[in-house]
């Protein structure tokens, strides 16, 4: 009875797991949302064509990728926090340098999350047929391309807050060179030896 | 309920320790073990691999093969190192000098800086002129 009770449960963990994944692929297969208005067109194109752009574009997104991901955190971790670091332990005021800082760090952030979500897409692009299901490779591209603008706008977000870092440092500079050259000379110390 | 657990995995304890008292089983069960446990381990770190994102900068990998070659290395890169003492006007140059070459770069190399990658993301490569596609609504 224990081995019929332990091959029944099995079985059905089997059976469901099967049940769940027909479930969840038949959206994707065949039952239209609204937004599938791209399904109704007439979609033209050389699919070798345009899997080898793709391609292409797969291969130079992730070398920038790289590239760019070692400039953005070189900002960060070797310029904007040592000097930060060095503000506060001086306990000068660097309030917005800190708070600038903070932004960019979440602007890195979002453009590490949505490049992920885009190569995650682009990927899987990449492996779709576009021979015989080419409206369907079409809703994909559509859907690709807005990752690939999330990942543009993160950019600019990041390169937004550079800016604004360095006018908040180039500000930070005057006040403290001006403050530096109104601090009057020290006084002879009058057992100095003359 | 707990009980029958407990007699259940005791039982199961049981039936493991006769099989690896038996020589001729004891070796097997050793290296159906570790391959049982090695398959575990690299489906973790499989899973972990592609979640952190660590794959979209492995440049080891196959689809990367012909861009391999052109990874900047990053040692080249500044850093500001913040003096002992304080603040002077000196240190600010070098902040200056460190910023604008990470930003807009210097050297041979006018491409390895921020201003150069912020515009290399745009989402005109994927057009349908870009890519050579045409579509007609209905």
């Amino acid at each position: 009875m224990k081995k019929y009770g332990i091959i029944i449960a099995v079985s059905a963990v089997l059976v469901s797991a099967v049940v769940a994944q027909v479930l969840h692929a038949q959206p994707q297969e065949g039952q239209l949302k609204p937004g599938d208005s791209p399904l109704y067109a007439t979609v033209e194109m050389n699919c070798l064509d345009v899997k080898m752009e793709l391609s292409k574009i797969y291969e130079q997104d992730g070398l920038n990728r790289v590239n760019a991901g070692q400039l953005y955190e070189t900002m960060s971790s070797r310029l904007m926090t040592r000097l930060n670091a060095k503000v506060v332990s001086d306990r000068l005021d660097g309030t917005e340098l800190v708070r600038i800082a903070a932004d960019y760090e979440d602007a890195l952030q979002e453009f590490r999350d949505e490049y992920h979500d885009y190569e995650v897409a682009m990927n899987a692009l990449l492996n779709a047929d576009c021979q015989s299901r080419q409206q369907a490779f079409y809703l994909a591209l559509t859907e690709v391309r807005a990752s690939r603008e999330a990942v543009y706008e993160s950019v600019e977000a990041i390169d937004t807050a550079t800016k604004e870092y360095y006018e908040a440092y180039e500000e930070f500079r005057d006040d403290y060179l001006s403050d530096a050259d109104d601090t009057p000379p020290a006084r002879e110390d009058a057992n100095s030896v003359e | 309920m707990i009980r029958r657990q407990l007699e259940r995995m005791r039982t199961v304890w049981n039936s493991l320790r006769a099989v690896l008292q038996q020589p001729k089983l004891l070796f097997p069960a050793i290296v159906a073990g570790a391959i049982a446990i090695s398959l575990v381990l690299v489906a973790i770190s499989m899973v972990l691999y592609n979640q952190s994102g660590a794959a979209q900068l492995d440049l080891s990998r196959p689809s990367y093969e012909a861009v391999r070659s052109q990874a900047q290395q990053t040692d080249a890169l500044s850093a500001f190192e913040a003096p002992n003492g304080p603040l002077t006007e000196e240190d600010f140059d070098r902040f200056e000098a460190h910023f604008k070459d990470i930003y807009e770069g210097s050297g041979d190399d006018d491409t390895y800086n921020m201003k150069h990658y912020r515009r290399v993301f745009t989402p005109d490569v994927l057009s349908d002129s870009a890519l050579g596609i045409s579509v007609e609504s209905e």
